[in-house]
């Protein structure tokens, strides 16, 4: 039974042309898969305020909730406003970070597939790009855990 | 797999290291992957479109815009495809975030935050996939790494 890879460990070998930048790599390699699940989860959490504070769980549910027919709206409404709000939170700290980006990779693909596919790809046209990015990562994260900095390695148990 | 000492803590449901394995060290070479995939439509819209194709572009105002265009463009297309390879992934991941840091301050930063209005949300997460990139490097799987030599 072979352990399951750390990606986020640095320890991987390949000595850089420029010798000197090594200390760098050391110190800053092993933090860019934390970084980007935390700038995921800071670019995600402004819509969960939104949605949660400023009404937005009620416009989403008479607009983007019905254009990507799902019944009834409101209480899909409110788990993506929940989702994005307490979701993004728990990934950015790396608490159940597995099971939350499934769930958010399962959000993002319906935004993707069911809002913004018919507008094409780039996002100067509300193309879906940026939602496949998004969920994209999220499957990523799905895929590495936590990783060496979040709240579940510090437990010491995740999903 | 010697190569790497550490190891992630066994899942709690023992059933899901099966899936784990073979995931797991894959995640930050699908990241950087997608990653440069992205850059790769925006690329053949400056280099086959020209410089009015892309909005943001045209948005920078420049009196003669085509040759930033250009270079935008092969840097999208060609700079996308050895990203998502891993060939030369520091300098082509320090490109990029000099381009998109140049972007989110000259555009994308007088639309405000939301991506649907040309803000700077979008542009943010590339950066910061990028600086990840220039980090990381080519990581497990790439072309660098398969090389034996970067930078």
């Amino acid at each position: 039974m072979t352990a399951i890879i750390d990606e986020t460990c640095p320890s991987d070998g390949a000595k850089p042309i420029i010798p000197g930048l090594a200390g760098f790599y050391r110190c800053a390699g092993p933090f860019s898969y934390a970084f980007v699940r935390i700038v995921t989860a800071a670019l995600i959490l402004p819509g969960g305020i939104d949605k949660l504070f400023y009404g937005g769980v009620y416009r989403i549910a008479a607009g983007n909730i019905v254009k990507a027919g799902f019944s009834p709206p409101l209480a899909w409404a409110w788990a993506v406003c929940l989702l994005e709000f307490f979701g993004s939170l728990m990934l950015g700290a790396g608490l159940l970070t597995r099971p939350v980006a499934v769930a958010m990779a399962v959000e993002m693909a319906v935004i993707t597939f069911r809002i913004h596919f018919a507008a094409g790809f780039f996002w100067a046209d509300h193309g879906y790009e940026f939602a496949l990015l998004l969920m994209l990562m999220c499957i990523a994260f799905a895929a590495g855990g936590g990783g060496r900095y979040s709240l579940d390695r510090l437990i010491g148990k995740e999903f | 797999m010697a190569e790497n000492a550490l190891s992630t803590p066994k899942p709690i449901l023992p059933i899901c290291a099966a899936i784990y394995r073979p995931f797991a060290p894959l995640s930050y070479a699908f990241m950087r992957f997608c990653t440069g995939a992205i850059f790769i439509p925006h690329g053949m819209q400056k280099l086959l479109g020209g410089a009015a194709a892309d909005k943001f572009v045209v948005a920078l105002g420049l009196a003669d815009p085509a040759p930033w265009a250009g270079a935008m463009g092969i840097l999208e297309l060609a700079g996308g495809i050895m990203l998502a390879l891993g060939l030369l992934t520091r300098p082509v991941a320090l490109l990029f975030a000099a381009e998109l840091l140049a972007m989110i301050f000259a555009v994308h930063s007088h639309n405000g935050f939301a991506w649907s209005n040309g803000g700077i949300q979008y542009p943010l997460l590339l950066l910061a996939l990028c600086l990840a990139a220039l980090f990381r490097g080519g990581g497990r799987y790439s072309l660098d790494r398969l090389i034996g030599k970067e930078f």
